[in-house]
Parts: C-alpha cells; structure tokens; sequence
C-alpha cells in the first residue's frame, strides 16, 4: 500500500530551508517541482506538488513514486540514488542528477554536459578546499616564513599532505586529522557553490545573474502577463537581496575558521545549512529562469509564467515572519503545476512532450554549470 | 453525377502543358523537396500561376505541414478551411467552396479594403502560421472587414475568368462566406477552448446554429461542417442543428444538417487515404485520427436506426480508419525502430541513439491517437516484441549502453518495464 500524506498549503508551512527540501530535477511531468528532505521517522521522503493542479503537496516515502506517477526511468535512478545520499543539500543532488546523467539516462546529448558539469564542480571544490586550509592554517599560528611555503604548494600536493598539516588544529579541536580533513572537504563543498573568497563565484552567482536578467526582461514583458510577472518579480527580488546578504555572512564566517571548523564538527548539518543558505534560497530558481530562457514567443511566455508562479520556491516561515509576507504573497504557497495552456494545448501527448522539454532544460542546466565553472 | 464546371476547361494556355510536367516531377519529389518548392511559391509576390502547380501537392502538404508564412488569402479563407475543395472536385450544389473562387475573392476584398489590405499585408508580413496570437489578432479584423464587404459586395467583372464561375455562383458562395468569416473569431475562440480541453458551451453552439439558418440553408450546412471539424467533442451540436433545422419552413434550411453529414462523410473518405506514419507527418496524423474518432462518434450518434446506409458508411469508414492506422503503426514500427535498432552500427554516436529515441516516440504518439480507432490489443502486442529486442544479447552487445536501452524500453513500454531491464542487467 502507498504510505502517503496529502498536506493542505494552510498546513504545508515548512519552518526552516531542510523541512522545504531541496528540488529533485526530475523530468517527468508529473514530478515537476517536486522536492526531498529528511523524513522525521528517518530516511527520505518527497513533497510532489498535488498532482491534480490544486493546492498542497503530496508527501511519499521515495519507494512510492511509482504508484503516485510515471516517472521516467530517469527519476527512478535519481530517485533511488537521492535515498542513498547521507546528508540532503542543494549541491548534493544537483551532483547526484549530473552523475545520473552522465550515464546517459537525461539522454546521449546530456552525457558530455554532464561530464563536464562534474569536473567543473570538482574543480570549484578542490579550489575551496585549498583556500579553506590555507585559511585554517593562517589561523593557526604559523610563522609567516611557513605560510607562504604553503601558499606556494600546489593544490594536489594540499590536499595529500592535509592530514598532516591539520594535525595540530584537529588536536586543538579534540578529533582526528582524518576527520577534520573530510570536514573540510564537506565544507569546500558548500563554499564550492559560492566561493570562499570575495572574487571566487560559483552556481550561486551564476543564478544570480540569470534571476538579474529574468528581471530585466520583466520589465518588457507584455501588459497582460504584468499580474504574473511582478508577482515572479518580486519573489526574485527578495531572493537576490537575500541571497547576496547570506553570501557575504557565510564568507564572514571565515573570519574565525577555526570556531566555523569546530561548529561543523559539533552540528554538520545546522552549520552547513546557515553557511550554505545562499544555495538553498536560490534552489529552485534555476528552474525558473531556464523555463523562461526557452519561451520563445508571446503565447508561451504566459504559458511558462503560469507554471512558473505555481513552481516558484516557497519562504520557510522564518523567512515569511521576517520579512512580514502575507501567506498569499509567499510565492510558492500553491506549490503545484495547473494544467497550464502549454500542457493542455498539446493533448494526450503532453507526457512524452514534455518529458522531452524537460530534458531539455537539464541539458541546459548541466551545461551552464560546465561551461561557468570548468 | 453533376460534373465539375473545371473539369472538361481546354487547356488553353501553352503553359498548362509544362505545369503538368512539372506537376507529374513533383509528385515523385521527396518531402524536403516540396516544401523547398513551397516556400518559393508562398514568396511569390503574383502566385496564382504557381498555385496550379501545388495544387496536386495539397494532400501532402497537409501531412507535411512545413512553415508557411501567414498570407492574406490564406489568412482570410482560414476560417473555410473545412470546406475548401480543389476546383475540379468541386460540384454545384455541394456546400464545398472550390479553391478557385480565392483569387477573385482577393482581389475584390483588396480592392474594397484599400490602404487597409496594405496594412494588414504589413502587419503579417515576417509571421507564420504557427503564431496563434498574430491569427487570432489580425484574423479578426480581416475577417469581419470580409464579411461586411462580401455581404453586399457585386459580381466583379473578373469573377467569371478568374474563377472560372457564372455570377449565380458567386452569390451562392459568397453570401455563406461573409457568414462564415462574421462568426471566425467566435468559432476560433471555442475551437481553442476546445483543444485546451473545455466544451463548447451549449448556448454559443445555439446562437451561431439560429444565425446560421436565418441566413439560410446553405449557410447551415456550411456552418455545421465547419463546427464539427473545429468542435468534434461538441456533442450537443448535431442535435441543436437538427432541432433548429426541423423547426424550419424553409426545405434547404430543413435538409440543410443532413447534407452537411454527408459532406463530412466525404471528408473523412477522402482524410482516410492521406493518413501516414511518415516522420514529418506524425504530428498533423495524430491530429487528423483525434479528430476522425471524434467525428465519427458524432455522426453515429445522429444516425438514426432506420438509416443503415450511414451506419454501414460509419462501419466502413472505422474498419478502413483502424486499417489504415495499424499499416501506419506496422511500417513505423519496421522501418523506423526494429530495423534502424537491429541494424545499429558499432560505432553508432549520439544521432543514431537520439533519431532512435525521436522514431519511438512518433511511434507512441501515433499509436496513443490510433488506439482510439481499435486495435489497442494489437499494439500492445507489438509494441511488447519491440521491448523483447531490447533484452537480446545481441542488442547488449551493440552501441546501446544499458541506458540507451532502457530509455528506449521505457518509450516503447513504459518506466516498470525499463527498471525491470536493469534490475536484470
């Protein structure tokens, strides 16, 4: 039988980023917008969006995705590898779905994008992972004459010396080298999307960038679709604010690596969600724009517009306490697609349709995400 | 039989010859080919010469479907769509509107409308049929201005050598027409209501059927054929046509629902045969099955018991529909997935996989619409051999990776089955 709980949008009121969850890109119609997070009794559990077009989201346990939709055989790989992840983040799945797509399940044309997509996310880690030791070491009390010995190594040699490096940090900290070392690395993964330092970039300012010029083009957009538009505006605008203020406290972290290092020991998953916080307000939002990017004309665009407002990410309530957002105005409250012109418009064959658009917006994704980063 | 007023015309001009010729090398020439040809005529400025030479091509054409950049005239008699037969096809008498008609029609439209024809050729100039919100904009205007003209307007002097009609023609044509074009935008909007799902609303169907028969019983009869092909799911609308053409005095009025079934029976006669699975075609055949069905169950739910003749016509129409629908599905099936699979070369790349993928897909989308005209055991049973292939040793061999497979499996039958190909690998 389907253990499934249909949640009411009055009760679907996530509290914090983790009760949200992070976007699964699955390509199936029907799973659109749908997002996973940790379930109270343990393991995964995902938040489809109400498959009828209403209001309120469908919470299954992942081994029920079959008997709630047709997912494609894409999502049933992604899905069963999102349950084996041991910690949920935007980032983490992002890498997972890349990784399902280079084995060719997003299709043949995906497999490169994906490829590159992976090495350039290594890249931005092992990057990360240099300046945060650089940053501990610092801290740490070296001389100046051995800092700069330091700086001089290449990141290779870094990251095979670490343990040894970080001997007296990890002792100063009460655990192991090896275990500071692969918090460390959980941590360049986080810092990976938007950089330690105020010039490294990464996902995040990649999809600031494109929110900045989703707003640009809002201001052409015709008369009609303006009720839409600035209801999408204005949920993008709080998030860029939001976004770029979270970047710069998440980098002042920093200041101390060392409280940060031993904080992420102590809590790894509250710490890595108040220092990834810019991930997790933008997740979601790439969807957005790349859905807009490929509306090609008038009829479309409003098509897309429609599904974009009931896709938009919903404010955890500390989010909407904050900033004093009424329930209608926290944009993602719907949480659902409507059968929008686009689908209805293309009849029984919406399915496999826009499965295939579906995927084709991956490949945009993973093809961003190589070409920016790598 | 009443024969064609086009029919026995001598080919008077030398140049009919060398139409004809061209004619008989297009008709072998691949599809590409035609719609390169197409679009050269379409960017005619003068194309009633060359209109000749694609007239033969129009069935395929409709199977085609390439890009054609919107036109006054093809925007202006958009609305007919239903009705428009080739000249030679066409009978006096009949609710048709013979092709022929057009430039004429044109012309005077042109000539009434003045600086006002020069701004709309502007306003379309650049867009394509596919842009709805440009149709549905310009399309109202050009057709009410038509209507109010054709309403009233005189037999021009051309009529006659450019149409090759008599002035009794025109007044029998053009007078349904202006009707016709009045209600364009009205039926336009419920057609896409109606492809978004939505029903006609029985009141809207009402209202047009009583303005219909008020303008008489020619202008019914074209209504209701032009109603059933933009609204097939409508399933008030031959009962509310019978209803208002009972209550008529008038005998054309009365028999007006009756000629319009057997102008569709003729339609779906003559779609039946263009019907194929070929690639660029799929789109246009899913559509013309859906709406084949659809129709077909509104003619037999009109069909009254003593009528056998149209219910054997239904049968018929069914049996060849279904028939010709599973040759489509076989032939796709054969020459498009099993034999391009089996056939798959080592070394086969990214385009192969992906052409693949795109064939099986075309595949389900005329299978999904085809299944509404019987056969769906048949399907299921071909399409579960084609997922066998997929599990033979030597297609695992091939350039298919495990996921190429099993996103092939999962086109051709579904997700359950595309996991269950690799839990067995």
């Amino acid at each position: 039988m389907l253990a499934m709980h249909i949640v009411s949008e009055a009760l679907y009121q996530p509290s914090t980023f983790a009760e949200r969850g992070v976007l699964v890109p699955f390509t199936a119609p029907s799973l659109t917008g749908t997002r996973v997070r940790r379930a109270r009794q343990g393991g995964m559990e995902l938040l489809v969006p109400n498959p009828s077009g209403g209001r309120g989201v469908y919470i299954i346990g992942p081994e029920g995705i079959m008997q709630l939709c047709r997912p494609s055989i894409h999502d049933l790989v992604l899905n069963e590898r999102i349950g084996k992840l041991p910690m949920l983040t935007p980032g983490r799945v992002r890498m997972t779905a890349a990784q399902v797509a280079a084995e060719g399940f997003a299709g043949r044309a995906a497999i490169g994008a994906a490829q590159a997509a992976i090495q350039a996310q290594a890249l931005t880690e092992s990057d990360a992972f240099y300046e945060l030791m650089l940053a501990l070491l610092a801290a740490s009390g070296l001389s100046a004459a051995k800092q700069e010995s330091l700086a001089a190594m290449s990141k290779a040699a870094m990251r095979e010396q670490a343990p040894a490096l970080l001997g007296r940090i990890a002792g100063a900290i009460g655990r192991s080298p090896d275990v500071v070392v692969a918090v460390l690395l959980d941590m360049a993964e986080t810092f990976a999307s938007f950089g330690v330092s105020q010039t490294a970039s990464g996902t995040v300012q990649r999809c600031l960038q494109a929110l900045g010029r989703l707003l640009t083009q809002a201001a052409d957009w015709p008369r009609r679709l303006r009720a839409n538009a600035s209801r999408i505006g204005a949920a993008a605008m709080l998030t860029i604010t939001q976004t770029e203020h979270a970047i710069a406290k998440s980098r002042a972290a920093m200041a101390d690596p060392v409280v940060l290092l031993r904080s992420w020991c102590e809590k790894p998953e509250q710490t890595a969600e108040q220092i990834g916080l810019p991930d997790w307000l933008l997740d979601g939002w790439e969807q957005v724009c790349l859905l807009m990017q490929s509306a090609s004309n008038e009829s479309l665009l409003a098509a897309r517009l429609e599904e974009i407002v009931l896709l938009l990410p919903a404010w955890p309530r500390t989010m909407r306490e904050r900033f004093n957002l009424e329930a209608d105005a926290n944009p993602g409250s719907a949480n659902a697609r409507g059968q929008t012109e686009e689908n209805s418009a293309m009849g029984g064959t919406n399915v496999m349709d826009l499965t295939l658009r579906n995927e084709a917006l991956r490949l945009s994704s993973l093809e961003l995400a190589g070409a920016a980063d790598g | 039989m009443i024969a064609s007023p086009f029919s026995k015309r001598p080919a008077s001009n030398p140049a009919n010859g060398e139409i004809r010729d061209t004619q008989r090398q297009l008709s072998d020439a691949r599809d590409d080919q035609i719609a390169r040809v197409v679009a050269v005529v379409d960017a005619m400025a003068d194309r009633s010469g060359a209109d000749h030479l694609i007239a033969s091509l129009r069935p395929r054409l409709r199977r085609i479907r390439p890009r054609r950049p919107l036109a006054f005239g093809r925007l202006l008699f958009l609305p007919l769509t239903p009705l428009i037969l080739p000249g030679a096809q066409w009978r006096r008498g009949t609710l048709a509107v013979p092709r022929t008609a057009f430039t004429p029609l044109i012309r005077q439209l042109r000539e009434a409308l003045g600086a006002e024809a020069g701004a709309i050729d502007a306003q379309i100039a650049g867009h394509g049929f596919d842009e709805t919100a440009i149709i549905e904009q310009l399309g109202q205007r050009l057709w009410s201005a038509a209507a109010r003209i054709f309403a009233s307007a005189p037999v021009p002097s051309y009529w006659r050598d450019e149409s090759g009609l008599n002035e009794a023609d025109y007044l029998a044509l053009v007078r349904p027409i202006a009707h016709l074009l009045a209600c364009a935008a009205t039926v336009e909007a419920l057609a896409r209501g109606s492809l978004a799902g939505a029903l006609a609303p029985e009141e809207a169907l009402r209202a047009l059927l009583l303005a219909a028969a008020k303008a008489g019983g020619q202008t019914l009869g074209m209504s209701v054929v032009v109603l059933l092909a933009n609204l097939p799911r409508a399933q008030r609308l031959l009962p509310l046509a019978a209803d208002i053409a009972a209550s008529a005095t008038d005998p054309v009025v009365k028999t007006a629902v009756e000629r319009a079934m057997d102008f569709t029976f003729d339609s779906l006669d003559r779609m039946v045969t263009t019907i194929t699975g070929q690639e660029d075609g799929i789109q246009a055949a899913t559509e013309e099955i859906t709406r084949a069905v659809e129709t077909l169950s509104r003619l037999e739910e009109r069909v009254g018991p003593h009528r056998t003749d149209r219910r054997v016509r239904i049968d018929d129409l069914r049996r060849r529909l279904d028939g010709t629908c599973r040759g489509c599905f076989d032939a796709m099936l054969v020459e498009r997935v099993l034999l391009p699979l089996q056939s798959l070369p080592a070394d086969a790349g990214d385009a192969e996989v992906a052409g693949l993928e795109a064939a099986a897909r075309d595949l389900r989308r005329f299978e999904q619409a085809s299944r509404q005209a019987g056969s769906g055991e048949l399907y299921d049973r071909q399409l579960r051999q084609a997922g066998r292939l997929l599990q033979t040793p030597a297609l695992q061999n091939s350039a298919m990776t495990l996921a190429d497979r099993a996103r092939l499996m999962e086109l051709l039958l579904g997700p359950e089955e595309a996991l269950a190909l690799l839990r067995q690998a």
